[in-house]
């Protein structure tokens, strides 16, 4: 049941919201009548954005936003509000899909994952959260986490520590904000043909380590396996619609695949063994 | 005789745990309290003195209000994550190198189940939990074994011979009288039926062993 309805001309922002599941939610929020205010960290996302979205003409902005970048917040917040007045739909997407070794991880590794895929929904929720509740008019966070917020693999322990986090802090968002006009959903994606096989190719300078030489043949290797496995996947803009649906709805959490309910029950089953 | 490093995550917070009151002799690793530097953090696991067989990570109960405002992620959440995960690691590549060793992480049962703690508890608790599965599954292959103890928070509860069986058998998990069946299935119930409203997506080519570290035989669940 629809409990906040978000009205059609409401606005949107989605961060991560050039290329892959940020764009298909952008596409979503503008099919269902919002502006949409689509952020982004890369400058040639942005361009490619920019005309993907061409024909949303002025219902759809464009705004350059480093999630880990507290400055960049306030600013965003301020173009909000001296623009728009109010901001309806909040949509934490930004995240990087780096995986590897958690033993092997560097400082930077660890700075880099954290800082956008955790660090970078608290920024967001702790920018707009007081602004959205204080404004009045209905509201929802969608935070994205991914399947690895709930199950671990063997090769992603950074990542799903930052995804963890990302799912409690929503649950615990929806309790906080029960009976109030703010919902929350958190979105836990399987495999989707995005391009988040390529972010160890956009690790910002701050970000890495000056005395090591990446290995680029493995680098290829691993982005030409994932690149094939990822083009299997889900639709962004499918998914971007389940996303929609999600805040329609007020679901707690929005799924993409019901093939994944196996490895979640296996973790269940591991609690109640020990229960 | 062990010989067993002990971590508490933040001396700051009241805590149900400490490491004092463990049934073995711990040496306490000392690193700054301030320290965050990761490598910094491996570095004081990796070279402390000694045959070192396990590593004991605690994490005691926040006893703070539920709303805080404004929240301090960084005292909250960012430092003793970071500090969990140069410990944790530090003692993975100390014990693998070694061929033995295991290492637990002793956590609030708050962490599972329905969202009853404050907001900056349970991110950390969960990010920690999602980090200590995570490496097990990592070093599933090794004979290094990580496990997760859940305490009560009240403090009532001797873990003496849970913490011994653990150190022994290594399970993935030692839970608290608290989290009962009912209070794992409430958590786990609305995410199924979330994922039973899903379609199916697309078939995918076999990727390896997805959340192999919860088959019960690999996670050392007692049989019934």
């Amino acid at each position: 049941m629809r409990t906040h309805p978000i009205q059609s001309g409401s606005l949107g922002l989605v961060t991560g919201g050039a290329s892959g599941i940020g764009l298909g939610i952008a596409q979503a929020l503008l099919e269902a009548g919002l502006q949409v205010i689509v952020t982004d960290v890369r400058d040639d996302h942005l361009e490619e954005a920019r005309t993907r979205l061409g024909a949303a003409g002025d219902q759809v902005h464009f705004l350059r936003l480093d999630v880990t970048d507290r400055a960049q917040w306030r600013a965003a917040r301020r173009f909000v509000e001296d623009r728009f007045g109010a901001l309806h739909v909040l949509c934490l997407n930004a995240g990087v899909g780096v995986l590897g070794s958690m033993l092997e991880a560097s400082d930077a590794d660890w700075e880099w994952i954290t800082s956008v895929n955790l660090d970078g929904v608290l920024a967001g929720v702790e920018t707009f959260l007081p602004h959205m509740v204080a404004h009045g008019r209905p509201g929802h966070i969608v935070a994205t986490s991914s399947m690895g917020g709930l199950i671990v693999a063997n090769d992603g322990g950074v990542y799903s520590a930052a995804k963890f986090g990302v799912v409690a802090l929503i649950e615990v968002l929806r309790r906080d904000l029960q009976g109030g006009k703010v919902g929350a959903t958190v979105l836990c994606p399987a495999a989707v043909n995005t391009n988040i096989y390529d972010h160890e190719r956009m690790r910002p300078v701050a970000f890495q380590q000056p005395d090591v030489v990446r290995d680029e043949q493995a680098l290829e290797d691993g982005e030409v396996f994932h690149k094939q496995i990822l083009a299997l996947g889900r639709d962004p803009h499918e998914v971007g619609r389940m996303v929609w649906r999600g805040v329609e709805a007020d679901a707690p959490y929005v799924f993409t695949d019901r093939n994944v309910r196996p490895t979640l029950v296996s973790r269940r089953d591991a609690l109640l063994a020990f229960a | 005789m062990r010989s067993i490093i002990g971590v508490p995550l933040d001396d700051n917070i009241s805590s149900a745990l400490s490491l004092d009151a463990l049934p073995f002799p711990i040496m306490r690793l000392e690193v700054a309290d301030g320290e965050t530097n990761i490598s910094a953090l491996r570095a004081a696991v990796e070279t402390a003195p000694g045959a070192v067989d396990a590593l004991i990570l605690t994490i005691g109960s926040d006893q703070r209000a539920l709303s805080e405002d404004p929240i301090d992620w960084e005292r909250r959440v960012r430092v003793p994550l970071r500090r969990a995960f140069g410990v944790l690691t530090g003692a993975g590549r100390r014990f693998r190198q070694a061929g033995h060793g295991v290492i637990v992480v002793v956590a609030p049962s708050a962490a599972i189940g329905p969202a009853e703690s404050s907001t900056p508890e349970l991110v950390l608790l969960r990010s920690i939990v999602g980090m200590a599965e995570a490496l097990r599954a990592e070093l599933q292959a090794s004979p290094v074994r990580v496990s997760i103890v859940f305490h009560d928070g009240a403090g009532g509860e001797d873990l003496s011979t849970r913490l011994t069986n653990v150190m022994a058998t290594g399970p993935l998990y030692s839970l608290s009288a608290d989290i009962s069946p009912e209070r794992i299935n409430a958590y786990f119930e609305p995410l199924l039926d979330a994922i039973e409203q899903t379609s199916a997506g697309p078939p995918l080519p076999d990727i390896g062993p997805m959340a192999a570290v919860y088959d019960l035989v690999a996670a050392g669940a007692p049989s019934r």
